[in-house]
């Protein structure tokens, strides 16, 4: 198998083809702090693209509370715990990953270590959702929880993977991964159903069509991407919690580029399970209430400490800069690929073109009003 | 000597002469025939794996066909996929059963396995259909064309599906086949149309509703609902080449029965897609063939399965 570097696990890997990466990569940011779980990014994407017959069971997007929900069902249980010790050792100020990866860990007659899901994991794509893993325990006085009082939303789509597991496992070669833009897409007329990438997709973010008969998954909404226009499920986020844009590798990393300042300046968002060795292109700002280390280490990679220490400061208005770029999220439908912070006041988000996408100032302005309205002789409940 | 004696030494002599002129003119037309037999190609058929018995009609769609019966059966070992990834490495027990015959027109196999569990629906994620595969290509083939051919060896591959016998016998097997409960409110933009949570059959959707089906839409023929034969005619020039070929001409017949399934696969001596790579049979040739299955239930698909060795095949 050739070997290709993955920046993620900080050493080269085995994967099934030659290093190719395209020109630029599609990448978003996910902040799990903001997102409500209202499932608008879900019923955007079912909407527009899931709605037919054969498609029912099928969310491109999905929200999973963590730690009990998940869609399909175990899906990320199962893949760690196939995959076995996943062990990572520090070496200076970075992060090797020793353990083994879903292409090297793959049985002789395999491409890819995975599974195909029964159709009844994904009858519960909203299990866990406020809900404890146990029946509440009866106290004296009061009813307690079985376990740490801490959940979080964890929306998934594709990751539209830089070494994609679906588009290695095909031995069809129906799956590509686009120049242009790093989208991974399904040929849908040579797919012939092998359901080799369900398989192999450790995310599980490839489906069979039930009438179609064959797969299908996240086209990142190519078709708007093309224009320079957001995906939907990013879009209509409700909770103000995605940057979309397009992420360089570090060694080429632009401090004026977003995403790249995101993920390599600021480094306060990470790849989901990077041990599995596939280098996904959407990123996460892990949560800030959770006390469980080890779990935000499993899930987002040993760097998960360091993201929240710098998340932190931007809360805390110790980084403006940080403040300003997460302040473009959702601002505006149209891909930046540039920003800046002008005086500590605004951040202004600019497209590829130069123009101005988007003007906002940093810290929204406040008035203050009287509690008592001299001239209407009334008292105000809201004064800011 | 008498004058008696005399008579009957001449009468003895008048006698021999045409014999003798007799004698001669036979063997000499003995010896042109015999030269002429050594300057000819003596005909007797060539050592074949597999021979294909000339008829006068071939039962393209009859596997139970008393026909069968008259000509001889072929045991074909099957093996393991150890070549590309993903790989099959268990083998069924029991040799492949194989008849072929032909009527100049048209080619026809019989193939005959053991299968305890009928897998005949690829409607859920899990599912696998059962399925067995002729490929064809000229003589004598290199080895590697035995991977879905080569460039210069393109492999015509006859494609039967369990699941596609099951489309054409019954009507399409829709989504309430597998899932009987299903209800459903809209698939946009027929909000209107669905009655009381029953979706409409897949094959009356409006073209609009076919939007999100882009299978269908697209005309992969994995996806149409409306199957013509359970036989796809492909082309493959190599492994993950596999093309489904523009006339799609091939004809069969599957039927499962006590534990065994017989299959029928016909396809035209002649090439309809020549141009494309397809094989033309000719009578009293000798072609390169192998044979494989595919079970269902076992996982099996694409490169997950049983094929023979590369066989020949000579048309009588
Ligand atoms: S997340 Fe899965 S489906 Fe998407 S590119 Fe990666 S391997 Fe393929
Ligand atoms: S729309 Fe945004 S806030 Fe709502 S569930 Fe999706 S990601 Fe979370």
């Amino acid at each position: 198998m050739p070997k290709v570097y993955n920046w993620q696990i900080g050493r080269e890997m085995n994967y099934w083809y030659e290093q190719n990466r395209p020109k630029r990569q599609a990448s978003a940011v996910f902040d799990t702090n903001k997102c409500i779980a209202c499932q608008t990014c879900t019923a955007a994407c079912k909407t527009t693209w899931t709605s037919g017959k054969g498609q029912e069971y099928m969310y491109w997007n999905n929200v999973e509370t963590k730690p009990w929900g998940s869609y399909p069902m175990g899906w990320d249980a199962k893949v760690l715990e196939a995959l076995g010790p996943q062990r990572w050792v520090k070496k200076g100020e970075r992060y090797i990953y020793e353990g083994k990866t879903i292409f090297e860990a793959a049985p002789t007659t395999e491409r890819v270590l995975g599974y195909l899901p029964n159709d009844l994991d994904y009858a519960y794509p909203n299990r866990g959702e406020d809900e404890t893993d146990q029946p509440l325990i009866q106290e004296k006085f009061y009813l307690r929880l079985p376990h740490d009082l801490w959940f979080f939303y964890l929306p998934r789509i594709c990751n539209h993977c830089t070494y994609p597991a679906c588009l290695a496992s095909c031995p069809r070669m129906a799956i590509y991964k686009r120049n242009e833009d790093g989208i991974v897409l399904i040929d849908q007329e040579r797919c012939r159903a092998y359901r080799e990438c369900v398989q192999a997709c450790p995310y599980k973010k490839v489906f069979y069509n039930h009438v179609t008969r064959i797969s299908e998954k996240c086209v990142m909404c190519y078709p708007a991407v093309e224009k320079g226009i957001w995906p939907r499920c990013m879009r209509t986020c409700i909770g103000k919690i995605r940057m979309f844009g397009f992420l360089n590798t570090p060694d080429k990393a632009d401090p004026e580029n977003p995403l790249d300042f995101l993920v390599h300046i600021r480094k306060v968002a990470l790849p989901l399970l990077p041990q599995l060795g596939l280098e996904p292109n959407i990123y996460y700002i892990p949560p800030i209430h959770v006390s469980n280390n080890r779990f935000l280490h499993m899930l987002f990679g040993p760097y998960a400490l360091q993201a929240l220490e710098s998340y932190k400061k931007a809360m805390n208005g110790e980084d403006m800069e940080l403040v300003g770029a997460l302040l473009l999220n959702v601002s505006t439908d149209r891909i930046m690929t540039k920003f800046k912070v002008l005086e500590g006041k605004e951040v202004v988000g600019y497209t590829e073109n130069g123009h101005e996408a988007v003007r906002i100032p940093i810290k929204e302005p406040t008035i203050v009003r009287p509690f008592f309205d001299e001239g209407l002789k009334v008292y105000r409940h809201n004064i800011t | 000597m008498s004058e008696k004696e005399l008579q009957k030494k001449k009468e003895r002599k008048k006698l021999s002469l045409p014999i003798f002129i007799a004698l001669a003119a036979v063997a000499s037309i003995s010896l042109t025939f015999f030269i002429k037999r050594l300057q000819e190609k003596p005909k007797v058929k060539p050592e074949a794996d597999i021979i294909a018995a000339k008829v006068e009609k071939v039962p393209f769609n009859d596997p139970f066909s008393p026909l069968w019966e008259k000509v001889p059966s072929y045991s074909i070992p099957l093996t393991q996929q150890a070549t590309v990834k993903p790989m099959k490495f268990t083998t069924p027990k029991d040799p492949l059963k194989v008849k072929a015959v032909h009527d100049g027109e048209w080619i026809a196999f019989l193939l005959e396995w053991n299968d305890t569990s009928p897998d005949i629906h690829t409607i859920k994620t899990k599912e696998f259909r059962d399925a067995c595969a002729v490929l064809l290509t000229n003589y004598p083939a290199p080895p590697e064309a035995w991977f879905m051919g080569t460039k210069d060896y393109p492999a015509t591959i006859l494609h039967w599906k369990a699941d596609w016998q099951m489309d054409i016998d019954e009507g399409f097997q829709d989504l309430e086949k597998a899932f009987p409960n299903l209800s459903i409110d809209m698939y946009p933009p027929m909000k209107e149309a669905i009655v009381r949570g029953k979706p409409p059959p897949t094959k009356d959707l409006p073209e609009e509703a076919r939007a999100w089906m882009v299978g269908w839409k697209s005309g992969n023929p994995l996806s149409l609902p409306d199957k013509k034969s359970p036989v796809e005619k492909l082309i493959g020039i190599g492994p993950g080449s596999l093309t489904p070929l523009p006339t799609q001409d091939a004809s069969g017949k599957g039927i499962w029965k006590v534990g065994v399934w017989r299959v029928v696969l016909s396809k035209k001596m002649k090439g309809s897609d020549s141009k494309e790579g397809e094989i033309n049979l000719l009578s009293e040739k000798m072609y390169s063939v192998a044979f494989t299955l595919w079970s269902g239930h076992e996982g099996d698909r694409g490169s997950r399965k049983n094929p023979s060795m590369l066989k020949t095949l000579y048309i009588e």
